[in-house]
C-alpha cells in the first residue's frame, strides 16, 4: 500500500525528472500504479528513452566528434555531458541544443589527449547554426562600382546571416577532408600544421567550408564587426604591408558572403 | 470540399523526393520543432510542400502537462511557423516534457486528476488564444499509470476537449499500445469518446520490449508497419468517427517513400466509409 504523501503535480514532475536525470527512481515509484509488471520496468522506459533522445540529438548535430572518438566512447561522453542537468536542453527545440558540448569536451581527462576535440565540436557546431540561420539575400557586387570613390572607404558591410568564422590551433580542415573522405591523399594529420581559419556560410541551401589563408580571414572578420572598409584595409595593412585588399574583397563578394552594404548619407 | 484523408509524416530523407515526385498522397504532416529554424533548406523545402499538399503541423514539445506553465518562446516559434504554413491543423500530446526551465525529449505522462486537468486547460487555453486557432491533443502510449489517477484516459480527454474548445488527435496505436501495457480494453476506450470530439487520426507500428517473469512491454517506437491488430482497431474507429483524416507515422527505421506510401494507402482500404481522393 502506498503510504507516501499525494504530491501537487508540481512537485511530481521535480520528482519524476530528479529520477530520470539520476537514474534513481526512488521518488517516483511510490506513486506508479502497481501491477503484472514492477514499477521500475516501467519507469525505465522513459528514463532510457530520455536518455536515447539526447545521445541521439548530440551524434546528428556532432557526427564528426563521434567518428573521432569511436561510438563507444562517444556514448560515455553523451552519457557524462547529459547526467549535468545545467546541460540538458531548455526548450522542446533539441535541435537547438548542444552549444555548451564543444566546451565540455575540453574539460574531459580521458580526452586530454585530443585537444582539436573542442575546435572540431565548435566546427560542427557553427555548420549546425550556418544551416538553420536565417534567409537573406546576397549583395551584388556590381553595386560596389557605383559607389562615388569618395565615399567607399566609408562603406561597411552586412553579412549573410549564415556566415560564422572559426580559427583553430589546429588543422580542421585536414581533420574535416579525412572524416569526409577517408580516401583523400591526406593519410596521416599532423596537428602542428595549423592554425586554420574557416568560413561557413550557407548558399542555396548547402553550408559551405570556406578554408582560407590568414588575412582572408581576419579582413572578412573585421568587416563582419562593423569595421568600415578603409579601417579594415588600415588594420590589415598594418599587420601586412603586403595585404592585397582588393583580392579579399573580391573573395568576400565573389563567395556570397555579403548581404548588403550600408554607404554613409554625405 | 473534402478533407484530405490518407497521409504520412513528412521526414528529412523525403523532403526533395516529394517535391520532385509529388506522389499521390492526401496531406502531409510536418513535426513542428524541426521547422523551427529561421531559415535554410528544411524551412524551405517546407514552404514548397504547403503549395501542393494540405499540411499539419504535429508538436512535441510544447509541454502543455507542465505545472509551471508552457515555454513563452517556443509558443512563438510555433506561432510563427503557424503563421508561415497556414496548417490545416495543428496537434500536440497530453504530456508534459519541461520543469525548472529544463526539458526533456520524451513524452512524460501525467497523473489523471482534477489539478491535472486545471493545469491542462490554462495551457490549451494560453496555447489557442495566443495561435487564434483550436488546437488537438493526442492520446500517448503510456507505459506507467499513477496511482493517484482519478479519471480514465479517455474521459479526461474527453473532459479537457469540452472545457478547452481543443479537438482529440486518437492515435489507435497509442491506444493498442497503453491498452497492451495496462491491460485496458481497447475498443471501450475508443467508444468512450464522442464522436464530434475526433478530428485526426495516428497510425504507427511499435516494438515489444521483453521483461523478466515473461512479461514485456509494448513500445511507441514508429519503426514498423502498422500491425494488423492496430488496423482492426483503426476499421472499428473508422466505423465510429467516419472519415478523419488518418496519418501513417514513420520515424526510425524510415522506409522508402514508395513504402511509406502504400502503407497509407491502406488507410483507403479500412475506412470504407471513404472515396480516396485524387492528388493532383
Amino acid at each position: 500500500m502506498n503510504h507516501s504523501p499525494k504530491p501537487n503535480l508540481r512537485a511530481l514532475q521535480e520528482h519524476f525528472f530528479k529520477s530520470i536525470t539520476s537514474g534513481n527512481a526512488a521518488q517516483v515509484l511510490p506513486f506508479i500504479k502497481p501491477s503484472h509488471i514492477t514499477e521500475d520496468a516501467r519507469f525505465k522506459v522513459y528514463k532510457n528513452t530520455s536518455s536515447e533522445n539526447l545521445y541521439n540529438a548530440l551524434k546528428i548535430t556532432f557526427p564528426g566528434i563521434w567518428q573521432l572518438i569511436g561510438e563507444e566512447c562517444a556514448r560515455g561522453v553523451a552519457q557524462a555531458f547529459t547526467v549535468d542537468i545545467k546541460n540538458l536542453p531548455t526548450s522542446g527545440s533539441i535541435d537547438d541544443w548542444g552549444r555548451d558540448f564543444p566546451k565540455f569536451l575540453s574539460t574531459l581527462p580521458e580526452l586530454s589527449d585530443l585537444k582539436y576535440l573542442e575546435d572540431y565540436a565548435s566546427f560542427e557546431w557553427l555548420q549546425h547554426l550556418s544551416f538553420c540561420a536565417m534567409d537573406a539575400e546576397i549583395f551584388d557586387a556590381a553595386e560596389l562600382q557605383k559607389i562615388p570613390e569618395d565615399l567607399i572607404e566609408q562603406v561597411t558591410f552586412s553579412f549573410h546571416p549564415s556566415v560564422f568564422f572559426l580559427r583553430s590551433e589546429y588543422p580542421i580542415d585536414q581533420i574535416y577532408e579525412l572524416l569526409e573522405n577517408p580516401a583523400s591523399s591526406i593519410s596521416k594529420i599532423n596537428l602542428n600544421d595549423g592554425p586554420s581559419y574557416t568560413i561557413l556560410n550557407r548558399n542555396d541551401n548547402h553550408t559551405n567550408m570556406l578554408w582560407v589563408k590568414q588575412d582572408y580571414f581576419n579582413f572578412a572578420s573585421l568587416l563582419s564587426k562593423g569595421s568600415n572598409l578603409g579601417e579594415a584595409i588600415g588594420s590589415m595593412q598594418a599587420l601586412n604591408p603586403e595585404f592585397d585588399f582588393a583580392q579579399s574583397l573580391g573573395f568576400i563578394l565573389n563567395k556570397r558572403l555579403v548581404s548588403s552594404i550600408n554607404i554613409p548619407k554625405v | 470540399m473534402s478533407a484530405p484523408f490518407a497521409g504520412i509524416g513528412l521526414r528529412s530523407p523525403h523532403y526533395q523526393q516529394i517535391i520532385n515526385a509529388r506522389p499521390k498522397i492526401d496531406w502531409l504532416e510536418a513535426h513542428s520543432e524541426n521547422f523551427f529554424m529561421k531559415g535554410g533548406a528544411a524551412l524551405n523545402s517546407l514552404k514548397i510542400l504547403r503549395e501542393i499538399y494540405p499540411i499539419s503541423l504535429h508538436g512535441i514539445g510544447l509541454s502543455l502537462g507542465s505545472a509551471e506553465g508552457i515555454n513563452d518562446d517556443h509558443l512563438t516559434a510555433l506561432k510563427n511557423l503557424v503563421d508561415i504554413i497556414d496548417p490545416f491543423l495543428v496537434s500536440e500530446h497530453l504530456t508534459w516534457n519541461q520543469i525548472g526551465g529544463k526539458y526533456l525529449p520524451d513524452l512524460l505522462p501525467v497523473p489523471y486528476t482534477f489539478e491535472s486537468l486545471e493545469i491542462f486547460k490554462n495551457n490549451i487555453d494560453k496555447t489557442q488564444n495566443f495561435l487564434k486557432r483550436e488546437i488537438l491533443i493526442e492520446n500517448p502510449s503510456s507505459y506507467l499509470e499513477f496511482s493517484i489517477s482519478t479519471f480514465l484516459e479517455p474521459d479526461f480527454m474527453t473532459t479537457l476537449a469540452k472545457s478547452t474548445g481543443a479537438k482529440i488527435l486518437l492515435d489507435v496505436n497509442n491506444i493498442f499500445v497503453s491498452s497492451f501495457n495496462h491491460k485496458w480494453d481497447a475498443y471501450s476506450y475508443i467508444d468512450a469518446f464522442p464522436q464530434e470530439l475526433i478530428k485526426e487520426i495516428h497510425l504507427a507500428g511499435h516494438s515489444i520490449k521483453e521483461l523478466q517473469n515473461n512479461e514485456s512491454l509494448k513500445i511507441d517506437t514508429h519503426d514498423d508497419f502498422v500491425c494488423q491488430e492496430v488496423w482492426d482497431l483503426y476499421e472499428y474507429a473508422c466505423q465510429k468517427f467516419g472519415n478523419v483524416p488518418t496519418l501513417i507515422e514513420w520515424d526510425e527505421k524510415l522506409p522508402t517513400l514508395d513504402v511509406l506510401i502504400t502503407e497509407a494507402h491502406k488507410i483507403y482500404k479500412y475506412c470504407k466509409t471513404h472515396e480516396p481522393l485524387a492528388q493532383t
